[in-house]
């Protein structure tokens, strides 16, 4: 019969379908590409930060020994006068860290504690939110409301605090990281089985023994993640420490002094007019890559931690 | 169950039925333990709310101590008679309070001018836009206790010291008395008004506003919006819906786990070394606006391919069996339902965007911009932005004067915050509740 026709369609067809399989394609193609710039972002940081960093490096003025352990670090000095030693910027970026967390993770687990063990869900999901706006409030305002609130404060108190010190950035740092620890935290109490908690109550221990040696135990990777994952949030905070801790490079562990962190040292460097090539530009990118290294150190420790500590139940 | 262990739970159960022959488990001193270690679990009940507690008293505190240092009391010595930036310091009764025109003849009559040269001034179109942008006509609520007052002041007045709101409305008298005798003006001054909203920068900082930091914003961050939307939500696409499982996919999941956690700062180095030298942009709002882009183009992601992670694969084989192909299906049946979440994911992204200042800073410096982007060169322009404004009070030299308008500032950029927070929080929750 009337073959033809049938075949003319099935042409027509053929060809709307290679048609749409090119368009397909192309979708397809254009997805790749942007998936790629955030592999493009990687290797741009790791370009920006290696060329320049090995240029600093490669300067006769700076040695490998001196940046690793010297202990003056004034890059942007006149030349004769001109240290590099990392040390000090080290050195505050930790102080001013490990003040943050003794105020954050305490604060942190508190509220995670409180929030998946003994808050009723409408508390829960009153809450949750606002802390989420904690995370939130931008980290320059944080820096004001430290240089200008806390550090009043401290100072009507304990005279021997400086205008700019570790100790406010620390402390409104640790407030920062509070909602970080405790979202994570929160997360790895809630994904405790049921069944533990339930065997634990049968063999009659309370609430506050159920939350502190059932539940805290097996949540205890997610937990540690979670101070991990502040400790590089922590590292890696840049206006708090610009205003409230100083801008003075400073080995020291006395939370009362100014320290300049890695963070500042980047930002207070970066807004002047440095100029490319110069030995101060480069020792802001020797001093990025230290800082990156660092961050990323701490977040796939905590990525491996989560992997490979994690309790597998059923 | 023999009789005796039926006796032990009971007793057990019920303990203050004991004696009768029957054996007890829990006696005096278990029972006290027991009470104690019940204690121990509502005090941690309480000592965990504590942190709950400061949390959300610091959020408060915050906007407190920024509304108490914003909306300032200030001490100004006027400045009468000596350039364009003069002003009486004298307070007028005026009705009319919305009516400039009316201040600045009472103020100029104040200042001892004549009428000729009155009319002369407010004649000249150049002398008045001079005037307009070197004087600030201000509404004063409580200057004295009177109602509808208002002040014209200067830039050129010279300001003594100032007083947070609390400080100032308690010693209001005091203060008052204080400045008459020093011949002084004293007034409240809510730096935080309209004004403040539609002025450029000024080296005075009662003349200086936030107008070209909101248009700064503006453009970076509508920008950012839409780079942003289009590669967030495409790699978004690729990875739940295109990608094949093998290494590259499995590199990809890496690499942007471990791009959400490197640092603002670090960021910024990545944009002054492409965008700003290598591409040549400058410290422009395009090199701002592709730095910014980057920062948050994890958390978009993540959060895109949760909500199309979440629409449930029975969707898309019926859309499949109905013939559709594969971008069909995608464009037609997988974004429509996980709109609502990639648009929360977006939000809250935007948000960080227009608060961060760690990238911009590095990128764009901290200089003093008194323009505003605009025409056909307007992505290559200088820009600032509300989070860079704010940080550049901080390196004025006359810092203390300019803290305030820090705090104007900050109040400004919390509440753009809190309504994207809001916002997202409604999106959330109405089509959680709808799925």
């Amino acid at each position: 019969m009337a073959l033809s026709a049938p075949s003319a369609v099935n042409a027509q067809a053929l060809s709307k379908k290679a048609n749409r399989n090119r368009k397909e394609q192309g979708i397809g193609i254009f997805l790749l590409i942007m998936t790629g710039i955030s592999v493009l972002t990687t290797i741009g940081v790791i370009l920006a930060l290696t060329s320049e960093t090995v240029l600093f490096f490669a300067s006769p003025e700076v040695t490998f020994r001196e940046f690793f352990t010297g202990t003056e670090w004034t890059p942007l000095f006149a030349e004769a006068q001109r240290s590099f030693g990392i040390l000090p910027l080290l050195a505050g970026t930790f102080l001013i860290t490990a003040i943050a967390l003794l105020v954050g993770v305490p604060l942190g687990l508190g509220a995670a504690i409180f929030l998946s063990e003994f808050a009723t869900k409408q508390v829960r999901r009153l809450i949750m939110p606002i802390l989420e706006i904690l995370a939130g409030i931008p980290t320059i305002v944080l820096g004001y409301f430290a240089l200008l609130t806390v550090t009043p404060f401290l100072r009507s108190f304990l005279p021997a605090v400086e205008t700019s010190n570790a100790l406010s950035a620390g402390l409104v740092m640790g407030f920062m990281l509070l909602p970080t620890v405790s979202s994570i935290s929160i997360d790895a109490m809630q994904a405790v089985p049921r069944s533990l908690r339930e065997a634990a109550f049968g063999l009659g221990s309370t609430k506050g023994e159920v939350t502190l040696r059932v539940v805290l135990p097996a949540a205890f990777s997610g937990i540690m993640a979670s101070v991990i994952l502040a400790m590089s949030r922590a590292v890696g905070e840049t206006m708090i420490v610009t205003l409230a801790a100083g801008q003075k490079p400073n080995l020291t562990i006395n939370p009362f002094e100014t320290v300049e962190t890695m963070t500042a040292f980047i930002a207070n460097t970066a807004q002047g007019d440095q100029e490319a090539g110069s030995i101060g530009s480069l020792a802001l990118y020797a001093v990025g890559t230290m800082l990156f290294l660092i961050t990323l150190f701490l977040n796939i420790l905590s990525q491996d931690i989560v992997r490979r500590f994690s309790e597998k139940y059923e | 169950m023999d009789s005796q262990s039926v006796n032990r739970i009971e007793d057990a159960v019920t303990p203050s039925r004991r004696g009768g022959g029957g054996i007890t488990l829990l006696d005096d001193s278990e029972l006290g333990n027991l009470k104690r270690r019940q204690r121990w679990g509502s005090f941690l009940k309480w000592i965990t709310f504590v942190p709950v507690i400061l949390g959300v008293s610091l959020i408060l505190f915050v906007f407190a101590s920024n509304i108490n240092s914003a909306f300032t009391w200030q001490k100004v010595i006027p400045d009468v008679g000596t350039g364009r930036g003069e002003s009486s310091g004298l307070i007028f009764d005026q009705d009319n309070i919305g009516n400039r025109q009316i201040a600045f003849t009472l103020d100029l009559i104040g200042q001892g001018r004549s009428a000729e040269e009155v009319s002369e001034i407010l004649g000249d179109p150049e002398e008045m836009r001079i005037k307009l942008l070197r004087h600030r006509v201000d509404y004063l609520p409580w200057a004295n206790g009177e109602q509808n007052q208002v002040i014209v002041w200067g830039s050129g007045d010279d300001l003594e010291e100032q007083y947070g709101f609390l400080h100032g409305r308690l010693n209001r008298d005091e203060l008052w008395a204080e400045a008459q005798t020093e011949g002084m003006s004293f007034y409240f001054n809510p730096l935080l008004d309209w004004q403040f909203l539609q002025r450029g920068n000024s080296r005075s900082p009662q003349m200086t506003g936030f107008y070209n930091a909101i248009m700064g914003t503006l453009w970076v961050v509508g920008l950012v919006t839409i780079f942003s939307t289009i590669v967030g939500v495409s790699s978004a696409i690729y990875l739940e819906e295109y990608a094949p499982r093998n290494w590259f996919s499995a590199f990809l999941e890496v690499n942007l786990r471990n791009l959400a956690g490197v640092p603002s700062v670090v960021y910024g180095i990545l944009g002054l070394y492409v965008f700003v030298r290598a591409f040549g942009f400058g410290r422009s709002v395009i090199a701002a606006a592709m730095t910014l882009t980057l920062l948050i183009l994890p958390v978009v992601i993540i959060a895109s391919r949760e909500a199309i992670r979440a629409v449930p694969d029975s969707l898309r084989q019926a859309s499949y069996g109905l013939g559709a192909t594969k971008w069909q299906t995608v464009s037609r049946v997988v974004l429509p339902n996980a709109i609502p979440g990639i648009v929360t994911g977006s939000i809250l992204a935007i948000a960080r965007a227009i608060g961060d200042t760690a990238s911009i800073l590095v990128v764009g410096g901290a200089g003093f911009i008194s323009s505003v982007p605009g025409g056909w060169d307007a992505l290559t322009d200088t820009f600032t932005a509300m989070p860079l404004q704010i940080y550049s009070y901080y390196s004025q030299p006359n810092r203390d004067a300019f803290l305030p308008v820090a705090s104007a500032g900050i109040l400004v950029v919390l509440s753009i915050l809190i309504i994207f927070y809001i916002a997202a929080f409604i999106i959330r929750t109405r089509y959680a509740v709808s799925r």
